[in-house]
């Protein structure tokens, strides 16, 4: 087995021939163009998380007049537990969630990419099926079914059913990427004596980094910013995540703090761009960067 | 396989429907701590204020605790709906406009008649506490006294060389010519007037003609000719400049957080709005803005201003505990050491006595606009007739078809009509 | 799925069968692809067991989790239901009032434009950014991530204030626009133009499926190019015969996703109209005016009825969508 899996390794030891584009200052430049077009709505909103409220609508120059740091301070206290409690829940939640998704996905994955059974297409398609509803007809029966299980105000309606796989979009990514791997690495460690959960465990998986690495960080960023369902299925205010939090600065119908509202959305973008600069180093571990022992 | 996966699923689903009609769950404490839930809709800042109000309760009826529950507007009339639907919903619900209603004739609110004893709705103000009472059954209790007027800002006046109007006795027609020479004589981008249509107005002007949006039985009552007659001058407004461009009217109008609007950033000279918004927009645009009496159809007629409970506090008509639940609605709105805390929050406390306990306490911003529900409480009409069930829609059909009368694509005699039709049929 | 050429990539020109890097089993795909087709028959028995045994957390969550919601909404589309009373069935009545609703007529109209127009933009600049990206550019982390970070942006509360800030009558387009001598207008909320600028909004969150292109271009095993290399292919022959076969059920992947997500597009349109729809319902979303008619007009039964209608167009043209990919999708399996 190990030969099979290292021959494959030597497939691809370095990059691509590269043709001297690493330096084209024209290049670059289009891409740094492109960047700040990107991001310009970030940029106004980190100069206006440091100007104070009343002036953000009033003067909405990109380069701040005044610099303070009030908004943050206001906006981590402000709320009804400070704001590192929110982002606290909201990180169980996430790490729950990539944690289900990766064992649970990854499971159904192999069985729909590398197994023959019956009733395969059928399930496949049912499975595609459960995305295609709006949540919004869901939600009602949903909060029956986990108020009957008494897990309202707690972090399990927002967890657990992802240890279920629910996500149906991360097994179909998973079988896209498993797909376009060879089937005779299975073959091979077959022949090696490998059975199936061995072959997904030692072979397959680790040759899925790039799948799993994007399950992760999508994931991350979908549990991170999903605000209606933790909304509904939170309502003590100690349970609140990053969005419902955030959306407590905001009243329609009154004053709204935007100054802390920006600021704190800063904050909560924070994480998950971190996870995304920690997490894209694997997102691109190809198939011959993939260490197997 | 089939057979029995059919029979599941029938399984299922009846599950479903008995879960959804049936009753909830069940706790049981008669002795011990009651425990009630409370919510309500808004920013951080309301909810600091409750939360104190509510630590004052808990101090004054030991036995009793109470988690508030909130969240930004729409997202907390979704919650609320979720949990009603599941047999969930919070003890005492804080709700608004024709939302009491809505869920009043669909048996989900407590006849409060049923709590009077723990609940004094005596010394609050009659007509704010007619908008929580429908057929008879009062479900809602005022937070607060509100009304709807024209939101001024004399600087931009004096900024134009226009001289501020005499609210007692204008007319539509000195709005439409004011706001025409603010915005002749004013910086570029600064407006005589917002575009005034909104549901409300509609309401306040119909009310000039003894018409208003609905009758008490709950029919539509404004006439198309009245719809008309607004849209013909809200058109004229814009055509002349006087109020934005099309566009920028609904830009605005999808944004309504007060520090948005051009009044909060100091760029127009008069808007249609609640007197509880001005405070915000005040702090806002930092000018010293008032609210005038709005104008009337011919000089000195009544103008069709009317109190208006700003939200409802109401309770739930599944709440295990309905006697606690009065007792702590009773002191959210008649109790001093709530309405220190609230302050008017929720509107200009609608029970007087409290209202001069707390006035000490005003800042400026909320001194002005007590002192304008002061001097229009004399002058306003019948109590206003709260939409029936159907008529949240009211606001989103307008939306709808305002903006096609703003962007021409529809007379305003056509979009009348239209509006006839769609809130009838919405309401009926 | 496709029978021929399991691990070469397709495509005519080049010729891959020995590769002179890496004598890999992999690279002799005729003898394996027989032994398994013989096979085939006796595995689908062994790998049933096992495979219910894979697929056990799925079955339990289908059954428990996701099954009887889905079931109860198929139950509530023929009922009145208020939410706030018990439903009530009615039959065929909701979908029978379908047939004359003219909101949905127009709601179709706007999900339909904005998924022909915005899923293939959003795709193509995905692609054409994620093989700019893959390799030979300095400081390729710090782009990837500059331009993941909308994607990161697009849920949440203050894109709505942020999208004015783009295409209000004071924003930066306009500014731009300005430059020119042009006297712009409010984008976001002009009808002719309001969809346009939510397409712009979807495209500019292309991070998501770049992340997942790039992710499958290094699925692609280098044995291949520096094969076509040594066979004297060029840059665009490389891309065209090695990289778009092999990369193709990622896009297709994409594109499944991509038009499923679009055709549910509600948050954007949500918090950008004020969750109105407007103006003058040019940005009624199907999944809009679904949740205003279930929270908004707690009509919970029509807004159920409306979510099967979605349903079935949606699975109808994802089933298309797999019946073409039989035509250009191709496996490595």
């Amino acid at each position: 087995m190990t030969d099979t899996v290292l021959a494959t390794q030597a497939v691809r030891e370095e990059s691509p021939p590269r043709r001297g584009g690493g330096r084209n200052p024209l290049r670059h430049a289009l891409l740094i163009a492109l960047g700040v077009v990107m991001i310009y709505p970030l940029l106004w909103m980190l100069s206006s998380s440091v100007k104070p409220t009343e002036i953000i609508f009033r003067d909405p120059s990109l380069w701040p007049s005044s610099f303070d740091l009030g908004n943050y301070v206001e906006g981590w206290t402000a709320l009804g537990a400070p704001f590192h409690q929110y982002l606290l829940n909201s990180a169980i939640i996430a790490v729950g969630c990539i944690v289900g998704n990766l064992l649970s996905c990854s499971l159904a994955a192999y069985a729909f990419a590398r197994l023959e059974f019956r009733g395969r297409k059928l399930m496949f398609a049912a499975m595609l099926v459960t995305i295609m509803l709006p949540i919004h007809v869901l939600i009602v029966p949903q909060y029956v079914l986990f108020s009957q299980l008494d897990w309202i105000n707690t972090f399990l309606p927002l967890i657990v059913p992802k240890f279920l796989a629910t996500d149906a979009f991360f097994i179909f990514l998973m079988v896209q990427f498993i797909r376009t791997l060879p089937i005779e690495l299975d073959e091979a460690a077959r022949i090696d004596g490998c059975g199936h959960f061995r072959i997904y465990w030692r072979i397959i998986m680790p040759l899925c980094t790039p799948a799993l690495a994007t399950t992760a960080v999508f994931t991350f960023i979908w549990s991170w910013n999903d605000f209606f369902s933790q909304l509904i299925f939170l309502t003590d205010q100690d349970l609140y995540t990053v969005p419902v939090a955030l959306r407590s600065f905001v009243d329609g119908q009154g004053a709204t703090s935007w100054g802390p509202l920006f600021a704190m959305s800063i904050v909560g973008l924070a994480p998950i761009f971190g996870f995304f600069l920690a997490g894209q180093r694997y997102l691109t571990q190809g198939i011959a960067t993939t260490g197997i022992k | 396989m089939r057979a029995t996966g059919t029979r599941a699923a029938a399984g299922l689903i009846g599950a479903a429907v008995l879960l959804l009609t049936a009753c909830g769950g069940g706790s049981d404490s008669q002795d011990g701590p009651v425990e009630l839930r409370f919510s309500w809709w808004g920013n951080e800042q309301r909810a600091q204020a409750t939360e104190r109000a509510i630590a004052a309760f808990e101090a004054a009826h030991p036995g009793i605790t109470v988690t508030g529950e909130y969240a930004d507007f729409n997202a907390y009339f979704d919650r609320i709906a979720t949990s009603v639907a599941a047999n969930d919903a919070p003890d005492v619900i804080t709700m608004g406009g024709a939302y009491p209603r809505e869920y009043g004739d669909r048996g989900a609110l407590l006849d409060l008649a049923e709590v009077s004893q723990y609940l004094d709705l005596g010394k609050l103000d009659e007509a704010a506490t007619s908008n929580g009472r429908f057929d008879g059954v009062q479900y809602g209790v005022p937070t607060g006294v509100n009304s709807y007027g024209v939101v001024v800002n004399p600087a931009v006046f004096e900024a134009a060389g226009v001289s501020l109007p005499d609210d007692t006795t204008w007319t539509w027609a000195d709005f439409e010519r004011i706001a025409a020479q603010i915005s002749a004589a004013a910086p570029e981008g600064t407006y005589g007037a917002e575009d005034p249509t909104s549901a409300d107005a509609l309401d306040l002007y119909s009310r000039q003609s003894n018409e208003g949006l609905y009758t008490p039985d709950g029919k539509l009552a404004i006439s198309a000719a009245t719809v008309t007659t607004w849209w013909e001058m809200t058109s004229r407004m814009r055509n002349a400049g006087a109020t934005p461009p099309a566009t920028l009217t609904v830009e605005l109008g999808g944004q309504p957080a007060p520090e948005q609007t051009l009044m909060g950033r100091g760029l127009s000279g008069m808007r249609l709005d609640w007197s509880n918004r001005l405070a915000a927009m005040r702090t806002a645009s930092g000018a010293p803005l008032v609210m005038m009496r709005a104008p009337s159809e011919s000089a000195g007629r009544q103008p069709g201003m009317w109190l208006q409970a700003s939200q409802l506090y109401t309770i739930s008509s599944r709440t295990e505990h309905p006697e606690e639940a009065a007792q702590l609605v009773d002191f959210l709105v008649n109790d001093p050491a709530a309405g220190r805390e609230i302050l008017t929050d929720r509107g200009i406390p609608a029970n007087p006595e409290v209202r001069d306990a707390i006035s000490g306490a005003f800042n400026e911003n909320q001194k002005v606009e007590a002192e304008f529900i002061d001097r229009i409480s004399e002058q306003v009409g019948p109590p206003l007739v709260v939409g029936p069930v159907g008529s949240t829609d009211t606001r989103s059909i307008l939306e709808r078809i305002g903006s096609d009368v703003l962007f021409d694509r529809a007379t305003p005699a056509d979009a009348a009509a239209r509006f006839v039709d769609e809130v009838t049929a919405a309401i009926s | 799925m496709t029978e021929p050429d399991r691990s070469a990539p397709p495509g005519g020109a080049l010729s891959l069968a020995s590769p002179p890097t890496a004598p890999a089993p992999a690279a002799e795909a005729p003898p394996a692809a027989r032994r398994r087709r013989g096979r085939r028959s006796q595995r689908a028995v062994r790998d049933g067991r096992v495979a219910y045994l894979f697929l056990a957390p799925w079955i339990v969550g289908m059954v428990v989790v996701t099954i009887w919601p889905i079931a109860a909404s198929l139950y509530l589309s023929f009922t009145d239901y208020s939410l706030l009373r018990a439903p009530r069935w009615v039959g065929l009545d909701n979908f029978a009032e379908m047939l004359g609703d003219e909101r949905l007529v127009s709601a179709l109209g706007v999900t339909f434009t904005y998924v022909v127009v915005s899923v293939p933009l959003q795709l193509a600049l995905a692609l054409a950014l994620a093989m700019l990206l893959d390799r030979g550019v300095r400081g390729l982390p710090f782009y990837r991530s500059v331009y993941y970070l909308p994607s990161l942006l697009a849920g949440s509360v203050s894109i709505a204030i942020l999208w004015r800030q783009m295409f209000g009558t004071d924003g930066l387009f306009n500014d731009f626009l300005a430059l020119f001598g042009v006297q712009g207008i409010g984008w976001v909320s002009h009808p002719d133009f309001a969809l346009g600028t939510l397409v712009v909004l979807n495209v500019w969150t292309f991070g998501a499926p770049m992340v997942i292109f790039l992710a499958g271009l290094r699925q692609i095993p280098v044995m291949y190019y520096e094969a076509a290399t040594v066979d004297g292919a060029g840059r665009w022959a490389r891309f065209r015969h090695i990289t778009i076969p092999l990369l193709t059920p990622i896009i297709f992947f994409n594109l499944v996703l991509q038009t499923i997500g679009a055709f549910q597009t509600f948050t954007q349109a949500f918090v950008v109209s004020g969750g109105t729809g407007g103006p003058s319902d040019a940005t009624l979303f199907y999944t809009l005016y679904l949740y205003e008619r279930g929270f908004g007009s707690f009509d919970m039964g029509y807004a159920s009825a409306l979510a099967w209608l979605l349903l079935v167009i949606v699975a109808a043209l994802t089933g298309l969508n797999f019946l073409l990919a039989k035509r250009w999708v191709f496996y490595g399996d």
